[in-house]
């Protein structure tokens, strides 16, 4: 996952586009993994395990788990990855281009 | 117990069971990682009954002799220098050691132990093999009104073909933590196919029958059934980054966002 969303991030610079983590590591080793997998994304931080508030309000069961929401805040997609992920983003960023 | 690598599936004790994932097509490198939890849940934990049945030693032996050949098969593959070396590895053949349980929870159907096995028989035997269903015949025929039959009921998600026999455990079964168990697998199962026949039995585990764990289970899964599916606009997200500093995820309203909850494992 890490070097993909480091790409995507990538291309993505000066793109209305945002990756955000809900993130269920203790702090110290969240840190650690910022630190050494260059990521410079925001995420919450999650209370320190994958009972987090957040993790439970969203259901979570299984990590990672990705939603992608569109311009308006709408849920469109839900754990794609890869390429099908890349193809996703892409295509709403167009719709949002669209809707101007 | 938490599988390496970055893909983690939560095992809370009401998901104890759902072996799902040690079905699907196992590639060398994960084998090790995901038969370590399902050989564990398969294993009887009850000593009192293994004293007095008859054919929990039986059980036992079936399942060191196939733990000890999925060793064999990992250490052989670990120490395989070459891809060809590693693909003319013999896989443990699950199907045969499932057989042999089979025949053995047969040969006494009523005894609790027949449970574990046919749990065991779920848990392992290969993609649409036919024995999970003459071992689940098995348990309707002699253990439908068990209060023993919790975890094989949580086994059963996903797979429509096991929606007969968990109507029937909730139809036959008095106690209310079996139910609770049954109707959640229904709902977790029919969740695609049918939402409205899902939203339902969560319903029912929420109101009628349930632990306060099951409960709290088929609450989360009716809030995401409203909430998180797609279409719905997302729920507010408000806390702290890892400094301390407050964000919410309508800041980056008028943004493709992708949300993507991780851990560093």
């Amino acid at each position: 996952m890490y070097p993909h969303e480091r790409s995507l991030v990538k291309r993505m610079e000066g793109k209305p586009f945002a990756l955000l983590g809900i993130n269920s590591d203790p702090k110290d080793r969240l840190r650690q993994a910022m630190k050494r997998e260059n990521i410079t994304w925001r995420s919450w931080w999650d209370g320190g395990n994958t009972r987090g508030p957040i993790a439970k309000a969203w259901n979570v069961r299984g990590w990672p788990t990705i939603y992608v929401l569109d311009h308006k805040g709408v849920i469109r997609h839900r754990d794609v990855r890869e390429k099908e992920l890349d193809e996703a983003v892409d295509a709403l960023l167009k719709e949002r281009e669209k809707s101007r | 117990m938490k599988p390496e690598g970055r893909s983690k599936l939560e095992v809370s004790p009401s998901r104890r069971g759902t072996l799902r994932n040690f079905n699907v097509a196992m590639c060398v490198p994960t084998l090790v990682v995901l038969l370590g939890p399902a050989l564990l849940i398969a294993l009887p934990a009850r000593a009192a009954d293994k004293q007095a049945s008859p054919i929990a030693a039986e059980y036992e032996r079936i399942h060191k002799e196939f733990e000890q050949e999925q060793k064999a098969f990992s250490e052989a593959s670990r120490k395989a220098k070459t891809d060809e070396e590693r693909n003319n590895l013999k896989f443990p053949d699950r199907e045969k050691y499932a057989a042999q349980m089979l025949a053995l929870a047969e040969k006494r159907p009523t005894d609790p132990v027949a449970v574990d096995i046919v749990g065991w028989i779920i848990g392992f035997s290969r993609q649409n093999s036919p024995l999970p269903t003459k071992a689940l015949e098995l348990i309707t025929k002699h253990h439908i009104e068990s209060n023993n039959i919790t975890e094989l009921c949580e086994m059963l998600t996903d797979d429509e073909t096991k929606v007969d026999f968990l109507r029937e455990v909730l139809r036959k079964n008095p106690h209310q933590t079996v139910k609770g168990a049954a109707a959640l697998s229904l709902a977790q199962t029919m969740a695609a196919s049918n939402p409205a026949r899902a939203e339902s039995y969560f319903n029912d585990v929420v109101e009628k029958y349930g632990t306060k764990e099951q409960k709290e289970a088929a609450k989360g899964a009716l809030f995401e059934m409203k909430n998180l599916a797609i279409g719905k606009v997302a729920p507010e997200i408000e806390g702290e980054d890892v400094d301390g500093k407050r964000f919410k995820l309508s800041d980056y309203r008028g943004k493709v966002v992708l949300i993507d909850f991780w851990g560093d494992w």
